[in-house]
């Protein structure tokens, strides 16, 4: 999936670090899922958008093609 | 200081045991247990034979190999993760955990594999192999498997 995290996350001010805290899960993961090689669960979807305050779909799209 | 801050600065190297209210450290009953653990499957052992010509040497190396594996063991099943230094919340949602769960699962595959091509090779020459050198082969067969693809994965990322 596509997703627009990084611009979301940088918006905000907030370091992988960071939302990787807010998230209880690796630093890694936040790298693989910004980088598009790692779909997140979907109760993770969730805390994503909850966490900046938008729809799941705000952030993920199918990758065109 | 932000929450998980305080909540990351409240928690230990070794985390605290899940069970009583003295939250003492969970190292503290891993290691006298561990150790009792190992000595128990050390004097088992050299009672069934496991060095018939110094029992002793044999209960005392066997107690000895076994102490880490056992305090490890123990620390594992008493501590209590969410007082634990760098623990994650949700290690299941990590990517970490996805890793895993693919390298388990080609490993698995693997295994079935080996094992299939190495039972017909045996009946072909008809070679005899005891228990112990089959389950260590599958053994290291899961572990190197897994390991491997575990790697690879984490490299891909």
């Amino acid at each position: 999936m596509e997703n627009v995290l990084p611009q979301l996350r940088k918006e905000r001010g907030w370091s992988q670090q960071h939302l990787a805290e807010l998230l209880g899960v690796s630093r890694q993961t936040v790298i693989s899922i910004e980088k598009g090689r790692f779909d997140p669960s979907l109760p993770l979807a969730f805390r994503l958008a909850q966490e900046f305050g938008c729809a799941i779909e705000d952030i993920f799209a199918p990758r065109a093609g | 200081m932000s929450s998980s801050a305080d909540q990351e600065t409240s928690r230990s190297r070794w985390g605290r045991v899940r069970f009583g209210r003295g939250r003492a450290s969970a190292m503290a009953p891993a290691i006298p247990l561990g150790i009792g653990v190992a000595a128990v499957i050390g004097a088992v052992a050299a009672l069934v034979g496991f060095a018939p010509e110094s029992p002793w040497v044999g209960a005392f190396s066997l107690t000895f190999a076994m102490s880490g594996p056992m305090v490890a063991l123990v620390w594992a099943l008493c501590m209590d993760r969410s007082t634990l230094r760098g623990a994650l919340d949700r290690p299941e949602e990590s990517v970490e955990s996805s890793w895993y769960d693919k390298a388990t699962q080609g490993a698995f595959h693997d295994v079935l594999l080996v094992s299939g091509l190495a039972l017909a090779a045996l009946m072909i020459t008809g070679t005899r192999v005891e228990g112990s050198v089959v389950l260590l082969g599958v053994l290291a067969v899961c572990l190197v498997s897994a390991g491997t693809r575990y790697v690879i994965n984490r490299q891909r990322s």
